[in-house]
Order: structure tokens, then sequence, then C-alpha cells
């Protein structure tokens, strides 16, 4: 019968062998899928709690509130709990421009600065405690130039937001009159991570009222 | 298969008839995963795994497929491995996954396992079908992994993550497009070079 | 909504080209462009396989998830593409056997291009609904059709130098399209005033 196969031409019995051919392909593909499926999920999951580990203070559970929602760059809200007592709020924001109603849907003032990035939206995860400091800034995404704006992502740039109280500094760089001390040649990439910074403030308080916490 | 047959065998995948720099094949990935050592060794040892693979299992089918329809027969075949790889990747190596993005998927379209499926799996037993598999994919791993150093040691002065020489002034343009593309063609242009001494 | 069409136009065909920044389609690139004529055959042919492929396999897509079968993305997305370039295939020798026969094997290849295949998955992963994804693939093939011609003229003109055996072929035509995506390269960071 094989050879029979193999020396027949004819349209229908190439059909035959694509389709018999696929359909094992597919039984293969379905068997490791099932294999591999819980543990990519997983995956996601721990790299999302990697993430939070890193700007927030310790914490047993999270969350997770998406506020602006878009299939490549949602805006997410985090509430961290130790022993059932929130211990944290870290956010996820772009620094894509919004537009007046999603500002107003945020609860993030009309006249923010909404500077943009160098090149495509930068991703911040920011991490504030309950009292108000922010514990940490995560880069998330960032494709800045090269050597230039991809700095913000240095020690020594993020020491601008980390630990600092939010209602002590004006969230905007220093040549626009704030107190954050810009990159050298990389004004845009400072002025978008400041905006995305003020940005999350507004929404971290938003939160915090909403929990009346304060 | 004795000893020296495999060693002459290795020497053919990775130097006389090496896919990226004598027969010029798979460039895209050359190009792309090859902005450090690690990258470039992920993406060659997938490339190895699916080689080796594919070109066992053609060759065990090759009496089953109709000639007309061995094309598309070698894609699924070897879409098959490629997913395999990918999901198996995506699972147990997620940063590889992250650093290597849609080069997993697009190993399916490398010429160099068509290639090697239509010129060798097709036409020999399962045996030696498997070694040239291999030794055509350690021949790519090197050539992605000699590319990789030179791009990572220039732009960041380090090998595979340890600083070998700490540069003050990176050259960063390696790390991007027109570095890539150099790169290649002067490593091409040096290896033509000592191949035409050698003659 | 056109605003991010028009965005999304010039972006992928010149910001974002698709050899010279994405490294995509490298292989028919450095393969077919020796002369501007079978540069901008090859350029044509992919222009209509691409904006297809990408329209057919945003609806496998959505068949895929519908089933729950998405590891078979890969493995769908390559047959049809494969099965498309057969089609061209024989429309081309019907209609223009000139410019089949000057295409010769490098027809067939479009299947094994990578900027393909690769634009059919990019479209997915940025969730680009129908219409983005056909302005998407339109203008990324119009960039690689772009690329292509510019190339075969730069190499025309390199016909009359002196190019030092080891350099010849390959090499020189790596190195020339590394200074030009170094040209492209001055268009980071520009932004659309919309």
């Amino acid at each position: 019968m094989m050879n029979r196969i193999r020396k027949g031409n004819s349209d229908l019995n190439l059909l035959i062998v694509l389709t018999l051919f696929s359909a094992i392909s597919g039984l293969i593909l379905a068997l490791v899928n099932n294999v591999t499926k819980d543990r990519i999920a997983m995956v996601a999951v721990i790299k999302q709690k990697k993430a939070l580990m890193e700007v927030m203070p310790a914490f047993d559970t999270a969350e997770a509130e998406t506020i602006l929602a878009d299939p490549m760059d949602p805006f997410e809200l985090f509430v961290c709990k130790k022993d059932q007592k929130p211990v944290g709020i870290a956010v996820m924001a772009s620094s894509r421009l919004l537009s007046a109603e999603q500002l107003k849907k945020l609860a993030i003032p009309e006249n923010i600065r909404q500077d943009q990035s160098y090149a495509d939206p930068i991703k911040l995860l920011v991490g504030f405690t309950i009292d108000g400091k922010i514990k940490g800034v995560s880069i998330l995404d960032c494709k800045e130039t090269p050597g230039l704006g991809t700095n913000i992502n240095t020690p020594a740039f993020k020491s601008n937001y980390v630990d600092a109280g939010i209602d002590l500094k004006k969230w905007s760089v220093k040549k626009d009159g704030g107190d954050v001390e810009q990159l050298t040649a990389a004004t845009i990439s400072s002025r978008a991570t400041t905006a995305i910074v003020a940005k999350s403030i507004a929404i971290y308080k938003n939160k915090v009222k909403s929990l009346n916490l304060k | 298969m004795g000893l020296d047959n495999l060693k002459k065998e290795l020497y053919r995948g990775v130097v006389t008839e090496n896919p990226t720099f004598r027969i010029v094949l798979g460039m895209c990935p050359t190009l792309a995963t090859t902005t450090s050592v690690q990258n470039a060794l992920g993406m060659g040892i997938s490339v190895i795994a699916v080689l080796t693979c594919s070109n066992i299992a053609i060759s065990m089918l090759r009496n089953v497929i109709p000639n007309k329809v061995r094309i598309p027969a070698f894609v699924v075949v070897i879409a098959t491995f490629v997913t395999v790889v990918d999901l198996l990747i995506a699972a147990f190596i997620p940063p590889l996954y992250e650093a290597l993005g849609i080069f997993i998927p697009l190993i399916v379209v490398n010429c160099i396992i068509l290639g090697r499926a239509e010129a060798y799996a097709a036409k020999n037993e399962v045996l030696p079908s498997a070694i040239d598999g291999l030794v055509m994919g350690i021949g790519f791993t090197c050539s992605l992994a000699l590319i990789g150093s030179i791009r990572e040691f220039l732009s960041a002065g380090t090998l595979l993550g340890y600083t070998v020489v700490p540069f003050t002034h990176k050259f960063i343009l390696m790390t991007l497009a027109p570095g890539a593309f150099i790169t290649l063609g002067l490593t091409l242009a040096l290896i033509n070079f000592l191949q035409s001494k050698e003659n | 909504m056109t605003s991010a069409l028009i965005s999304i136009l010039i972006t992928s065909a010149i910001f974002n080209n698709v050899i010279f920044a994405q490294f995509l389609g490298t292989c028919p690139f450095l393969g077919v462009s020796k002369s501007i004529e079978t540069a901008t055959g090859m350029g044509l042919a992919v222009i209509f396989v691409m904006v297809l492929a990408n329209i057919i396999t945003y609806y496998v897509q959505m068949l895929l998830v519908k089933f729950g079968v998405a590891y078979l993305q890969t493995l769908a997305f390559i047959l049809v593409i494969a099965a498309l370039v057969q089609m061209v295939e024989i429309m081309l020798k019907k209609l223009s056997p000139g410019l089949y026969k000057a295409l010769g094997i490098y027809l067939p290849l479009i299947t094994t291009n990578c900027a393909v295949l690769g634009i059919a998955l990019l479209a997915i992963k940025k969730n680009y609904g129908l219409v983005e994804s056909v302005v998407y693939s339109f203008a990324t093939a119009a960039g690689f059709t772009l690329a292509i011609i510019l190339f075969a003229g730069v190499r025309e003109q390199m016909r009359f130098s002196k190019i030092p055996d080891a350099m010849d072929g390959f090499p020189i035509a790596l190195i020339t399209t590394g200074i030009m995506a170094l040209a492209f390269m001055g268009f980071a960071g520009f932004k659309l005033p919309f």
C-alpha cells in the first residue's frame, strides 16, 4: 500500500497524504501543548510577582485591577496586602498619550504633563507604600536610544524617584522648573519617565481615597 | 560510524560547508539574534534540535512522501518540531523565550533546515541524516557564536555576560541593525580571504 | 482612526523598515537585487503575497483561538503562505511569463521569506484589526520594495567599481546594506505631527 501511495500522483492522493501528515502533526502538538501549558501559564504569574516584589515592601497577596484596558499597553493597579492589611499599591502605566476622557476615568488632572517618549511608549511599574512614599520604580519596557535614553534604567536616575515622598517634590524635570534631575542628552526620555510617575501618583492617590485609607 | 568519520563530518559542517559563511543561508536569525553570545547560543541550540529531529523524521518518511508534495510535507514536519521547541522554551527557559521572540517560530522558514531536508535527508538513511543535521546545526551555532562574540564584545566589553575589558566608550552601534550587517559582511570577507589564501 | 493608519503606514514602510531595522527578508533582499528590473518584480510579488497572507492569517487566527488551538499557529500560517505562493506562481506563469522566468527560483523562495511569516505573526502580536493588518502588511512590503530597489540601484553602480575578491558578492552587499541601515536610523525618534 505504501508503494501505491508513493506512485500515485493524483491530486486526491496528494491531499490525503498532506491531511494525514497535518493530522499526525496536530496530535503531536496537542500532546506537547498539554504537557507545557500549565507551566507556561505559571511563567506569566511568576513574572508578575517578581516585578511586584521589586517595587513593593513584603506582601503575601496582590489584587490586580485593570484600570485602563488595552491589548498592548494596559494600565493596571496592584493592591498588595500582608496579613489582610494593604502595605502598598503598585501602578503599571506608560507614557502613551491619554485622551481627556481617559484622564477623567483615571482621576488624573486634565492639565497634567503628558510628555512623550522618544520612541515607543515607556512602560513603568511604580510602587507606593501606604504612607505615601515611592518604594521603587521598575522599567518594564524602554525602547529609547541605547546609551542615552536607556540610562533611565540606572540607579542614579531612579534615585530621583525612589524613597521620595510624593507630595514633597515637584514632578517635572529641572529644565521645566521641577525637582527631577534630567539625564544629559536625554531630556525627552527623562521628561517622559517623570510624566509617567506623575500620572501614577495621581492614580495612587485616587485609589487610596477610594480604599478609605486616609 | 567510526570516530574518524564523525570528525570529518564535524569539519564539514563547521568549516567547509558552514551554512552561514560558505552556503550563505539563514541570514535573518544571524543578524537578529547575535546581539549577545547567550542569545546566539540559545538560537543555535534550538536550530540544532529542530534540524536534527526534522532530518531524522524526513529520512524515516522519505519513501512514503509522494514527490509532488514533498516540500509541503517537509514544511509540516519542520513546523511541528519548531512548535515543540517553541513550547518547551516558553515553559522551561522564559528569559530565552523573551530574548528570541518571533525568531523561534521563524526557524520554520530558515532556509538551512528546508535546504538540508531537500538536499540530504530526503535521499539518505536515518543515521547519516541525523549526523548531517547535527553537524550543520553545530556549524550554524558556531557562526552565530562568532558574530555574537564580536558584537557583544565591541558593544559592551563582555562575553556571555562576563566583563572582559571594561570599556568606557562602548561601540553601541554593534547592537543595532547597521552593526549587524557590517559585522557579518566583514567577517564573511575575512573568511573568504583566508579561504583563498589556503587555495 | 485614519491618523493611526497613516502612522502605521509611514512607520512600517520607512522608520521601522523591514530590512534595515527588523532584519526580516534579508535572503531574497540580497539574492534578487542584482538589477532594478528583477528587484521591482520581486517587490511587487512580495506586496501581493504579504497583503493576502495577512488577510487570510487574520481569519485563521480567529479560528485557531475559537477552537483553543493557538499553538497550531506556526503550522497553520506557514501552510497558508506556502499555498498562497503556489497560487501566485501559477498566476504569474499564465499572466506574465517574462517576469516568471526572471524571478526564477526566487518566486517559490518567497515562502521561506522570513518577512512574510514574520509580519503575519507580528500583526497578531500587535493585536491589529483587519484594516490595520492590511495597512501594516502593505506598508511593510512597500518598504521592502523601496529597500530592494534602492539597493539594486546601488549594486548596478557597484558593477563599475573594482572590488577585492574577498569582498565581492555577499560581503560588500552586507556592508552596503549596513550603511543604508545607518542612513535609515536617522528616522529614529521621528514623531509624526498627529
